[in-house]
């Protein structure tokens, strides 16, 4: 009994060999080839001799770790302690006397809960968008389309900028752009659009379409062709084909490209700001720019940038858990 | 220019390159024929190089202590490089190549400048901050931005600013009016920037003051600054004073900023501070108006579109001018200053035709006159129009008004707040 728990000790704290170590995975402590006696023993020598610890698979993995450790507790854990804390003061005091207080966070949830509102809906709403543009678009890249590389660089481009994108359609749209006279034409006031809530969202829409149609895209491919060929046969209507077949199997692609869509867009800020009435141009990103870099409140812009890393951070977690491997975990 | 402050330019120039002494100045104007006035203002004009190079001492008060020309050029070796943040971003590289040149003909040395530029300055605000807090050297060793920025700084419980004025480094900082000078902490490099309306004198020309955006003519053809900035704060300044309204008087500034609410925001388009966008716009002819600054205006005017101007309001305008000041713990204080000495010269603030600048960039970088001084550079091509887009200095005196910074720098939080949410940020 007292060597099973040494034992159970021993391969918690990663001092077991590799062949132990796989064998304890794949067929428990039942399977084993050594008496536990024997591994205690064993790691307890591995514990006292550091190079032989060193030699360890586990060793060797957590070494491998340890520099994107390092800089995941340096540039991201340190910085999101600091945005914390400094949400916790008043105004621009936490570089003076800090005065703390908990009024950011009332003041979140009180004075910008619709700003917390506007931003989700849009990022939901363009976000759909992407995915009914982006799924057909998908399946004709993945089933259809000759001269896919060139297509899909075409497709990808708009990630590199969204400012330069934003100004785009702005230029586009005006009455004097290369659209904006065709409009003017057709006897439509298209500068009632230019600062619209369409046009936030079809530009937010634009910069994040690749996210979906590359991870669609990728679920895509792993579904046989002959599956859909099979149903065909079997007499099933092409939108039988879709959601008995190939919706259910890209699943998690969808997933994986809707969540990615919402979390970039849960950050939006130069859309909004170029093309965006005042509604628009509450989302949380632009306020925190105001309210921190414009007016000094920086107490209360950190209680919005720790809400909105907490709204990205519960997107990438749902999306990895319910993404089915989309992402790659 | 008028034939006198010619002779005085030319007065001055002789000074410097002949490294002559206040004595000799006074004597060469004399033997010219030049009134003791004129004399005067040649013998402010003369840089304190000029002086220096006589290896005569100057104070640099930040270092506390009287520096000869010698110990200046060592200085300068030693700190080989000096950092400006900037509020514009006009002529930026014409500015560094001048001013390099400019240190290596006085002083003989190469140095570099970092001029960095920026429409939201409010960020260097952030950086000092940081520094400051984590007592590390501050990331600019000039700030010349706007006048509320260094009230924001000033208003902190420690000081972020050194006390350098009155300087034998800044000389030209005795040129400037004291309406500009904040001495010790800060000093006036544009005398005329006022946020206000730019128009198209055609399709808008009712607008005669801030009340008339509420004009229905005016529907979605108007820009308005986004709550936050000073843009924004001067435009409800102005508002408040076209309604007679005091902003020191919370329920008045509340009034103020219910008409922009109620009567303004139908008319608006867009809340931008995006100068580019507003260009287009109103080329385009999608609006009619836009809520900015004056150099807008006689940027676009010279640049072709003739019908654009800047409304000065009848009411009258807020001044909320660039201002130079050195943050606490600069590690190029000497040549902070000799920056913002140059910055006040003749040539910097009236740039010559030797710079190559086209006339809207030169009517961006210039910001009116700041002291009697610099009336007569004016250039010859601009002197017909020069004063229809700048103030005059009785015009500076009078119509224009200063801010209690102070207290905006207090309150400006609860009215943006009240403004954005009244809008439906």
């Amino acid at each position: 009994m007292v060597n099973r728990l040494r034992f159970r000790r021993a391969s918690r704290r990663g001092g077991l060999t590799h062949r132990h170590g796989a064998l304890l995975s794949t067929y428990g402590e039942t399977q084993m080839t050594h008496a536990p006696a024997e591994i205690a023993i064993e790691y307890e020598i591995a514990e006292r001799s550091p190079r032989r610890w060193l030699s360890t698979p586990r060793a060797r993995g957590m070494l491998l770790l340890a520099p994107a450790i390092l800089v995941a507790v340096l540039f991201s854990i340190i910085p999101l302690i600091y945005l914390f804390q400094v949400s916790l003061t008043r105004e621009s005091s936490f570089f003076f006397n800090a005065e703390y207080t908990a009024d950011n966070y009332l003041n979140v949830f009180g004075r910008y809960r619709s700003a917390i509102i506007e931003t989700v809906y849009l990022a939901g709403v363009a976000s759909i968008l992407d995915l009914v543009l982006g799924y057909p678009f998908a399946y004709i890249l993945i089933r259809k389309i000759r001269y896919r590389e060139f297509v899909r660089t075409m497709m990808t481009f708009p990630l590199f900028g969204p400012l330069y994108l934003a100004f785009g359609l702005f230029y586009v749209f005006l009455p004097t752009g290369p659209l904006g006279g065709v409009f003017v034409l057709l006897g439509v006031d298209i500068a009632k659009y230019l600062f619209s809530q369409a046009a936030v969202l079809f530009s937010m829409a634009v910069f994040t379409f690749p996210f979906m149609v590359m991870n669609i895209g990728a679920a895509l491919a792993n579904v046989d062709p002959l599956l859909e060929e099979a149903a065909r046969t079997l007499g099933a209507k092409p939108w039988q084909i879709f959601t008995r077949v190939l919706f259910p199997l890209s699943w998690g692609g969808i997933v994986a490209g809707f969540l990615m869509c919402f979390g970039w867009n849960l950050g939006v800020f130069v859309q909004p700001q170029l093309l965006g009435s005042p509604k628009e141009q509450s989302v949380i990103s632009l306020q925190m720019f105001l309210k921190g870099l414009v007016q000094f409140n920086y107490g209360l812009a950190a209680a919005l940038g720790v809400l909105l890393m907490v709204m990205a951070f519960a997107v990438t977690w749902v999306s990895l858990r319910f993404s089915r491997g989309a992402l790659g975990a | 220019m008028t034939a006198m402050n010619a002779r005085v330019s030319s007065l001055v120039a002789e000074a410097v390159e002949g490294r002559l002494s206040r004595r000799d100045v006074i004597r060469r104007g004399i033997a010219l024929g030049m009134s003791a006035s004129a004399i005067a203002s040649a013998l402010t004009r003369v840089p304190a190089a000029a002086r220096a190079a006589q290896n005569e001492p100057v104070k640099v008060s930040i270092l506390n202590k009287e520096m000869t020309h010698d110990e200046i050029v060592a200085e300068i070796q030693k700190e080989g490089e000096v950092n400006v943040g900037n509020w514009t971003y006009t002529a930026n590289d014409t500015l560094i190549a001048k001013f390099k040149q400019y240190v290596k003909d006085t002083y003989g040395v190469d140095v570099g400048l970092n001029y960095e530029a920026s429409q939201a300055p409010s960020t260097y605000i952030t950086n000092l901050y940081t520094a400051l807090q984590s007592g590390s050297a501050p990331s600019y060793d000039v700030m010349a931005i706007e006048e509320n920025y260094w009230a924001e700084a000033m208003s902190q419980p420690e000081p972020v600013a050194e006390e350098f004025l009155p300087s034998g480094l800044v000389p030209n900082a005795e040129r400037v009016l004291d309406m500009f000078n904040h001495a010790p902490t800060a000093v006036g490099f544009q005398a005329s920037a006022t946020p206000g309306i730019v128009y198209d004198k055609e399709r808008a020309s009712f607008i005669t003051d801030w009340t008339d955006l509420a004009d229905e003519r005016l529907k979605q053809r108007l820009t308005m600054p986004l709550p936050g900035d000073i843009t924004a704060g001067g435009m409800l300044l102005g508002l408040a004073e076209a309604l007679k309204l005091d902003y020191k008087k919370p329920e008045e500034m509340t009034q103020a900023i219910d008409f922009a609410i109620q009567k303004i925001h139908p008319n608006v388009l867009q809340y931008t501070t995006d100068s580019a966008t507003m260009q287009q716009l109103l080329r385009a002819g999608v609006v009619d108006a836009v809520g900015f600054w004056d150099s807008l205006g006689r940027m676009e005017f010279l640049n072709g579109q003739t019908n654009t101007a800047f409304l000065f309001a009848k009411s009258g305008q807020y001044l909320v001018n660039g201002y130079m000041w050195i943050p606490k713990g600069t590690q190029h204080p000497v040549l902070a200053q000799i920056f913002a000495d140059w910055r006040l010269s003749d040539e910097a603030q009236f740039p010559p035709e030797s710079w190559g600048l086209e006339h809207g960039p030169w009517a961006e970088l210039n910001e009116g006159v700041l002291g009697e001084s610099y009336v007569d550079l004016v250039p010859d091509w601009f002197k017909d129009d020069y004063f229809n887009f700048y103030p005059t200095i009785e015009q500076l005196t009078t119509n224009f008004k200063t801010v209690d910074w102070d207290y905006y720098a207090e309150h400006v939080g609860e009215w943006m707040d009240y403004y954005a949410k009244g809008i439906g940020q």
